[in-house]
């Protein structure tokens, strides 16, 4: 799994790419959860995840309920396009359709 | 010799142990483990998006096992390197059987429960999906309650 973090028009967009899973997903929970700390909006585009399972969901859970708490205007969750070939552990909790958008007001 | 771990088969017929895995529970293994899966699950029969479905219902086993089961710090991700995880693979009449066997103490059926996945909270998920993937599920303690065995069974499409 690799990730990138870059800021365009004043968000934060976190691109994941590969297999996220047990063994990387605490890894993308601390990142996402530094991003959600930095007060931006944040945007996680799992265009080019391969694989996730339910850890890696469970990163994303906890990134989105910690912009919850921290943003005024609360979080939420959009849905982009995502590749056909992605696994389906995400669509299994209604995430495969799209990227999930935890945002920060 | 595959390690013993006994499956009768299903409607008279004989077990096919296609492959038996044995990996140190460690979540980087994981990655190692599913092209092997995937592998078997095409051997069985399955089309591509059963195969991805079988793959991740046994990762997600296996995750289980790491996680929860084994780990003794789960907090700071320090996984025990000293335990072990079987996967057997069987081919079955029409479909795969697999039994993910570990060493660890006895696991009690409450703490294994799926939760609703519309439900906005992390944990639980894996087992829902172990659940919603697989035809027929069994979570058993081993002999002696030297471990637990889940056994896992998807049947392929029959067509009428």
């Amino acid at each position: 799994m690799t990730d990138i973090v870059t800021e365009e028009l004043g968000k934060l967009v976190v691109r994941l790419q590969g297999e996220v899973d047990l063994d990387c997903s605490p890894v993308v929970r601390k990142l996402l959860l530094e991003c959600v700390g930095w007060e931006r909006d944040v945007i996680v585009d799992l265009s080019a995840v391969d694989y996730i399972d339910s850890s890696g969901i469970a990163s994303l859970v906890v990134a989105l309920q910690a912009a919850n708490r921290a943003g005024a205007a609360g979080g939420r969750t959009d849905r982009p396009p995502i590749r056909d070939d992605a696994n389906r552990g995400g669509e299994k909790c209604g995430l495969t359709s799209g990227a999930m958008r935890p945002r920060l007001r | 010799m595959a390690k013993s771990m006994h499956y009768n088969g299903t409607d008279g017929c004989p077990p096919d142990l296609l492959i038996q895995i044995s990996f140190p529970s460690l979540p980087d293994r994981l990655r190692l483990v599913r092209p092997i899966v995937r592998e078997g699950a095409y051997a069985c029969g399955f089309g591509c998006q059963d195969v991805d479905d079988i793959v991740l219902a046994i990762d997600e086993a296996c995750a289980n096992v790491i996680e929860h089961a084994y780990a003794w710090r789960q907090d700071a991700y320090a996984w025990r390197q000293d335990a072990e995880i079987i996967i057997n693979i069987f081919r079955i009449e029409r479909g795969i059987h697999i039994q993910v066997r570990d060493f660890a103490p006895p696991v009690s059926l409450r703490d294994i429960r799926p939760r609703d996945p519309k439900e906005l909270a992390p944990g639980g998920l894996g087992t829902h999906f172990i659940r919603s993937i697989m035809d027929d599920t069994r979570f058993l303690r081993a002999p002696e309650d030297n471990g637990n065995i889940l056994e896992l069974t998807k049947r392929t499409m029959v067509e009428a």
